[in-house]
């Protein structure tokens, strides 16, 4: 019987193919899953393999907003995202919420950007007395 | 003038002076005696009787006399003692009304400090209720203006936020946190 390939370990192989530029990842990673019967552990890998990326400078940042965003304040977040991780590659994970009504929220891994209305009227909230 | 001659001129023609004078030698002797017999008796019956009564009642006057110097005295020491027991009243009453007015005046002293503390607390209360009545409405206030405000800008803000607007929004947030 083969020996269980740990989730930490599964996710750095499977960066390094991906930093590589290699193709059938996904594909590779769905067989694995299928086969092994570890189909449950999806999110936690793919939430692993993020995080080994970022040591390997390339950032995936989910981000919600609004309103869909223009290219111009995606390359102003792409920018803003490699200064805040030293990242030489980003991509974004997009995602419309009109109930955040105005701004955007940036989530990488380890850290968060919430710049949103909703925020801020939640703050704004939380200094009732 | 005329009667002194008369007298004279008849007592010398009887020779005695007694008959010239109307009187009777024997009855006069005769009076002499009961005269003595009447002082004798007086003095042995009557006299002793009359002094022992004025004896006694004179020591009963000497008696009372002394009764009354006494009596006197005492009334003059009871008189002083009653002027002394006066003076000694009438300066313990007015002691007395002194020391009730002085009590009665820091009574009433006490009593109007009291009422003057009591006055002043209630009024402190009254201040520091106000006071917490202004803070809780302001709190209140404070907190419903917010509500209204988030509700406002939740309403206002997701019609009136466009994509355009949105992005500025996003590009000065960004460069805050920067």
């Amino acid at each position: 019987m083969a020996m269980r390939l740990s989730r930490r370990k599964l996710a750095s192989y499977l960066a390094d193919e991906l930093v590589a530029g290699k193709k059938d990842v996904a594909t590779r990673l769905a067989a694995f899953l299928i086969d092994t019967r570890r189909i449950r552990e999806l999110p936690l890998i793919v939430r692993d393999i993020e995080d080994a990326l970022v040591s390997r400078g390339v950032v995936v940042a989910d981000v919600d907003s609004a309103h869909q965003l223009s290219s111009d304040t995606m390359k102003l977040l792409e920018r803003y995202v490699k200064e805040q991780t030293n990242a030489k590659q980003v991509h974004f994970r997009t995602s419309v919420d009109e109930t955040l009504l105005g701004g955007v929220r940036v989530n990488v891994p380890g850290q968060e950007l919430d710049a949103t209305l909703r925020r801020k009227l939640t703050n704004l909230k939380a200094t009732k007395v | 003038m005329n009667i002194l001659t008369q007298f004279g001129a008849e007592g010398a023609g009887s020779g005695d002076v007694l008959s010239a004078l109307g009187i009777d030698w024997k009855i006069l002797i005769f009076q002499i005696i009961a005269f003595l017999i009447l002082v004798w008796f007086l003095g042995k019956f009557v006299f002793p009787v009359l002094m022992k009564t004025i004896d006694a009642r004179q020591a009963e006057i000497e008696a009372s006399t002394k009764a009354a110097s006494a009596a006197e005295k005492k009334a003059a020491k009871a008189e002083a003692d009653i002027d002394k027991l006066m003076k000694q009243a009438r300066k313990d009453a007015t002691n007395i009304v002194a020391t009730a007015r002085e009590e009665a005046n820091a009574a009433l002293e006490a009593a109007d400090a009291k009422a003057k503390a009591k006055a002043d607390a209630i009024v402190a209360q009254a201040h520091e209720e106000i006071q917490k009545d202004v803070i809780a409405a302001k709190k209140v206030l404070h907190n419903e203006t917010i509500d209204l405000v988030a509700a406002a800008t939740e309403k206002v803000v997701g019609k009136a936020v466009s994509g355009k607007i949105d992005d500025s929004i996003i590009a000065n947030a960004v460069k805050e946190v920067k």
